[in-house]
Parts: structure tokens; sequence; C-alpha cells
């Protein structure tokens, strides 16, 4: 009994399984589609995989939690994530991750009041040599700067 | 030849030589420029020919150990019960490395070319390039390129018209740089959490769903194809014997022209940093982190270990001047590791510095070694109160002392590498954690806003 996934993230799934050897092997790219048609990872997405790839609902649980690019609870449309290492810093970061507090009106690990932004830091993205950067909605922002910044949070509808 | 802007005067890149063509990642382009070229060199030879060809140009694994990867590959056994897997270390997570996300965003189908020949190689039907997960643009246009493949009949059930069935997926990561770790990244790819495995059994045995695995990183996979075109002596003739090959290096921090630099194996460290610039806003060298966040620091002093033998120390070389290789970076006292460069100027606080290290990795330890998942987070706390002012001269010992019963105690290297730059930090600059204490706090100024710049090195989707 499917209780959120739409059909056609079960499909999208389903694809995936003639890739690997055993089916819990597509838990993470699952969770991947199940966030991005849920938003985060309920108990009923996590009951919908673990139904799906045969595996016990604690296994879908703990993973959701190991890695940190899964909400296990509501996050904004967005979630923007700025990276705080070192040569983001180096370049300025520190300030970078103010302004967006500032902008925002919110703290790390916040979501807006309108749902709009989830904010997060990140570590390294392996773009140090454009940073400070962040990234979101599976691009990169680079090279920031507060005026680049807040036109960025500012445009995301 | 081709050079770019980002290499030595008159050197030839290869590496990075189509990263600055346009639509230099489609099959057209590479195809072009003699792609697929070196599988089908590969292809005509036996299995055991092609380990035995990279194995004389003892091409150093690029992903953080520099092992060499022809005989990694010889451990594969010939006879396996369970399928065998080539897969593809594409989690770069390694603070101040960015190389391998152009390789894959400007040049995927050299990746495609050397994961290819590798798992012909070692008899592997199935390859897997494990992305993190932070990766669009790259796991966009890898994928497209792996598509293309398919398309032309380089992967399939034939590869270039040689019966041999070959299949490659492209497995995007969720976030945790420990997965990085070759055996980690094999539990994350299985579905599981990313926690290193015990050693032994190493991966060339017992890998991927139980079947014999090599895993090796994106750039090292990446050289695989100029071996078979140009050769094993070309390979050679660029810095020694058991250096070679040409060497895509990362730098940020305090350069003028940050970006990814390609330069023979061996080139001198303080060249590179010439090459960029040289320190920004005419400040002066403070030391260098040279392979990744993990390595130790280089500071510009004289370095015994790298002068001739009976050299007077007026003629010693400086740390900074060491030849970029993982043996000669490791005769200065470091690790080329990642050849992620990062460069500090004089106005760089060193607490600062390894407080900010420090909350990576307590944040990325997996936690299932005592000394890792406590001493990384006990530490930060200590190296944060130094930094505010708040701790004693007892406290910078009782901080040496307690990384260095980290080193060596766990189950895979993140506790060492987190330890290992702690030590380092300490040991060159300790006067400088003992002012904090005695000045209650931090003088150095905050680090200015300032973005590395070139938009060249941005992702254009
Ligand atoms: C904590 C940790 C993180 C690592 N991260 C990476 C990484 O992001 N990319 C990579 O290629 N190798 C990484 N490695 C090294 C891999 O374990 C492995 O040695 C490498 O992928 C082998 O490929 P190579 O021989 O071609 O270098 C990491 C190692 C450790 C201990
Ligand atoms: S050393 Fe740290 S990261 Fe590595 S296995 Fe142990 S706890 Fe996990
Ligand atoms: S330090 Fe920010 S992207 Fe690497």
């Amino acid at each position: 009994m499917v209780r959120v996934l739409s059909q056609e993230t079960i499909a999208n799934i389903e694809k995936l399984f003639p890739r690997y050897p055993t089916r819990m092997a597509v838990l993470i790219p699952a969770l991947h589609l199940a966030q991005n048609q849920v938003g985060h990872i309920s108990e009923e997405v996590e009951l919908d995989i673990a139904e799906l790839l045969d595996v016990p609902p604690t296994r879908v649980r703990e993973v959701a939690t190991f890695y940190t690019m899964f909400h296990t609870k509501t996050a904004g449309k967005h979630t923007v994530r700025i990276c705080r290492n070192l040569s983001c810093q180096l370049r300025g970061a520190e300030q970078i991750m103010q302004k967006a507090k500032e902008v925002l009106g919110i703290d790390f690990g916040e979501t807006t009041a309108d749902g709009r932004i989830t904010l997060e830091h990140d570590e390294c993205l392996a773009a140090c040599g454009t940073g400070p950067a962040l990234w979101c909605d599976d691009n990169l922002v680079e090279n920031l700067t507060e005026e680049k910044l807040e036109k960025f949070l500012v445009g995301l509808k | 030849m081709t050079t770019h802007p980002y290499a030595p005067q008159g050197f030839e890149v290869t590496l990075s030589k189509r990263w600055f063509v346009a639509k230099g990642y489609t099959y057209e382009t590479y195809v072009k420029d003699g792609g697929y070229e070196g599988l089908k060199k590969a292809l005509a030879l036996e299995p055991g020919e092609v380990i035995d060809t990279v194995k004389k140009c003892n091409l150093r694994g690029r992903g953080g150990a520099g092992f060499p990867a022809g005989i990694k590959w010889s451990f594969v056994p010939k006879e396996a019960e369970k399928p065998k897997y080539l897969v593809v270390n594409g989690d770069e997570s390694e603070p101040g490395t960015y190389k391998d996300r152009y390789v894959l965003s400007r040049d995927p189908h050299m990746v495609i070319e050397g994961a290819a020949i590798a798992a012909y190689a070692i008899g592997a039907h199935q390859i897997y390039f494990y992305l993190r997960g932070e990766f669009g643009l790259p796991r966009r246009r890898l994928e497209a390129a792996v598509a293309e493949a398919y398309d032309k009949g380089i992967l399939g059930d034939s590869v270039l018209g040689k019966p041999y069935k070959l299949n490659a997926a492209v497995h995007r990561g969720a976030g945790a740089y420990i997965c990085g770790e070759e055996t980690a990244l094999l539990e994350s790819l299985e579905g599981k959490i990313g926690r290193p495995r015990l050693k032994p059994p190493f991966p060339a045995v017992v890998g991927a769903f139980g079947g014999p695995t090599i895993v090796n990183n994106v750039e090292t996979l990446s050289c695989v194809p100029l071996i078979f075109t140009r050769g094993v002596d070309w390979f050679l003739s660029m810095g020694s014997a058991k250096n070679g090959g040409p060497k895509i290096i990362c730098l940020s921090g305090h350069v003028e022209r940050p970006g990814v630099y390609e330069v023979p194996n061996g080139f001198p460290c303080n060249k590179l940093i010439e090459l960029a610039g040289g320190v920004w806003k005419g400040r002066k060298l403070k030391a260098v982190i040279p392979g990744g966040s993990s390595t130790p620091l280089l500071v510009p002093h004289a370095c015994q270990a790298l002068a001739a033998e009976g050299a007077p120390e007026s003629d010693w070389p400086l740390e900074t001047d060491t030849p970029l290789d993982f043996d000669s970076v490791a005769r200065a006292g470091s690790m080329f590791g990642s050849a992620g460069m990062i460069v500090l100027d004089e106005n760089t606080c060193m607490v600062r510095t390894l407080a900010i290290l420090g909350n990576f990795y307590a944040h990325e330890s997996c936690g299932q070694c005592t000394p890792c998942r406590e001493g990384t987070g006990w530490n930060t706390k200590m190296l944060w109160r130094l930094e505010r002012g708040e701790a004693t001269e007892d406290d910078i010992d009782t901080i040496n002392s307690a990384s260095s019963h980290m080193l060596g105690m766990t189950i895979c290297p993140l506790a060492d590498a987190f330890a290992m730059p702690v030590q380092s930090y300490l040991k060159k600059f300790r006067e400088e954690f003992v002012e904090h204490v005695r000045r209650k706090g931090c003088w150095f100024p905050p680090f200015e806003l300032s973005p590395h710049g070139d938009p060249f090195w941005e992702d254009t989707p």
C-alpha cells in the first residue's frame, strides 16, 4: 500500500533496480527522488520506501538521518547551504553567513516564516577556488559578495 | 601544442586541455581530439598487459594516499565467484580540493575512458561513478556523457566492437565527507550509512556487494588514457620515476589568482605560488597547506630534509620550496594528499584556522571509534576557547597530548586527518597559541570578504 509517493516517483525508483545487484543499493537514490517530490523524508515516505525496496523501515530511517542532505523534518521550499570551511572563510564566508541571517531574519537551521527558505551551513562544497560559495536547488552560487547573496536570496521564489 | 593561463609557460597541458574549449565536454569534441584512442589500444592488449603498462608508469593514486594504481589492480583475483566492480571515487570532499569537479563537468569522457580501461584490466563488467550529493553540474554532465557513451558503442554489450559487456551507472551520494574513504563509500553505495569497514579484507578482494572491487579517484583514471596514447616514457618524463605524469593542483586562499593549475609532477611549490600571482595584496607568506586540510603545514623556513647531503645551512631550501610530488612533500614533513593547496598570508590566525577545520572533522566523524568521536569534538571546543581567550597554557599541552592519542588508534584515517594538522600547527606556531592565552584572545583581523574571483572557474549551467 503506497502512502505518499506518486506513481511517477515510484516508476523512477523502479527504473533504478536493474543498475544494482541488490534493491537496498537504491536506497539513497530513492530518498533523493522521494525528497524531490515530498520535500522531506516523513514517516510515510520511510514506510513507502521500505516496502518498495524490501528493507526494514528502521534501516531507511537510519540512512535518512545519517546523510545531511536529507530533511527528516519539514523544510523550506529551497534549502540554502553556505560553506563555512577554510578556503571560503579565508575569503570572508563569515561575513556572508551574517548577511544571510540578516536578509532572511533567521538563524542557521531555521526556516523563514513563509516556508520559502531553510538556511544551513555546509562543509566544503568542492568550490574552494570560487568561494565564498553556497549550494541551492542542485546548483552553486559562487564568488559571493554581500550584494550577490542578497540578490540571490531575494530572487528565490 | 595546447597550453593555458593556469599552467607553466610552454608546458603542454593534457589533463585540463578541454576545460578551456567551448563544449569540451561532448563526445564530439573528445573524439575529434583523439578521445577513446587509448581505450582502443588497451583493448588490443591482454588485461594483464594493460595492468603491466600502468605499473610501469607507477601512476600514483590522486585521491589522497598515492598508492600505485597498477599494483592495486593486480590485487584483484583473476577468478572470482562474485562479479567484480570498478568504482570511481567522485566524492571530492577534502577541504581545499576542487579538481575532480572540472574533470567531471568539463571533460567527463576522459574519466569514462579511463574507467573503461581499468574495468577491462581487472575484468569488471560494471562501473559505478560515486559522486558527492552536491555535485549538480558535474553529475548532469557525466550522466549525459555516459548516455553518449552507450550511444556510441563504448558502453553496452560490446566495447568499441570488442565483445565485452560493460555497464556504467552514476550514483549520487547525500552529503557525508566520510563517504570519500573507500570502504565507507562502498557501504554507502550498498545503501547503508557511511561507516568505514575494518581492513583487511581489502576492497580488491571483498568490495562492493561482496565482489572484488577497485576504487580509484577521478583524476587517477583520467590519467589512464594518456598512458596508452602517449606512452610510458612520456608519462615518466614528467617528474621522477616514482612520481610521474601530469598533475592538477587546486589553489585557494590567499593567492592573487586562485584556480586549478596543471603542472608536471615535482613542480616546486614556491614556483606554483608565483605562477598564481604570488601571495595576495603583496603580503608575506605564512604557511601552505599542501594537500588538503588534513595535511601538515609547510612554512617558509629552511628545511634540512630537502637539502643535498652535506649542504651548508645557508643553502637549504625552504619547506615551501619543495617539489610537489608525494615523496618530496613527505620528505618536507607533510603530504601531497589530494593536491588541495591552501595558501595562508601573514594576517592569518593559526588558532582560528585550526578551529575551523576542527568544526569540520567533528561534524564529519562517523562516530564508531571513541578516540575520533570524542577527540575531534573536544579538541575543537578547546581551540575555540583558546581563540576567545578562555584557555590556559596547560590547555595547549592537553590539546597536544589529546590529539596524539588519536593517532593510529582508529578504523579509518579520519581521526589522524585531524590529529596531524593539530600537531603540526602546534609545533610550528606554538608561540602564537601561547600568545592567545597571554593576550586573552585573538588579535588578528577578521578574514576579509573578498571572493576568490575568476568567473572562469564557476559552474556555467
Ligand atoms: C576520510 C577520508 C576521505 C577521503 N576522501 C576521498 C575523496 O573525497 N576522494 C577520493 O578520491 N579519495 C578520498 N579518500 C581516499 C580513498 O579512501 C581512496 O584511497 C581513493 O579513492 C583511492 O583512489 P586512488 O588510489 O586513485 O587515489 C579519502 C580517504 C579518507 C580516509
Ligand atoms: S576514525 Fe572516525 S570517521 Fe573513521 S571510522 Fe572511526 S569514528 Fe568513523
Ligand atoms: S572551503 Fe568552501 S567550497 Fe571548499
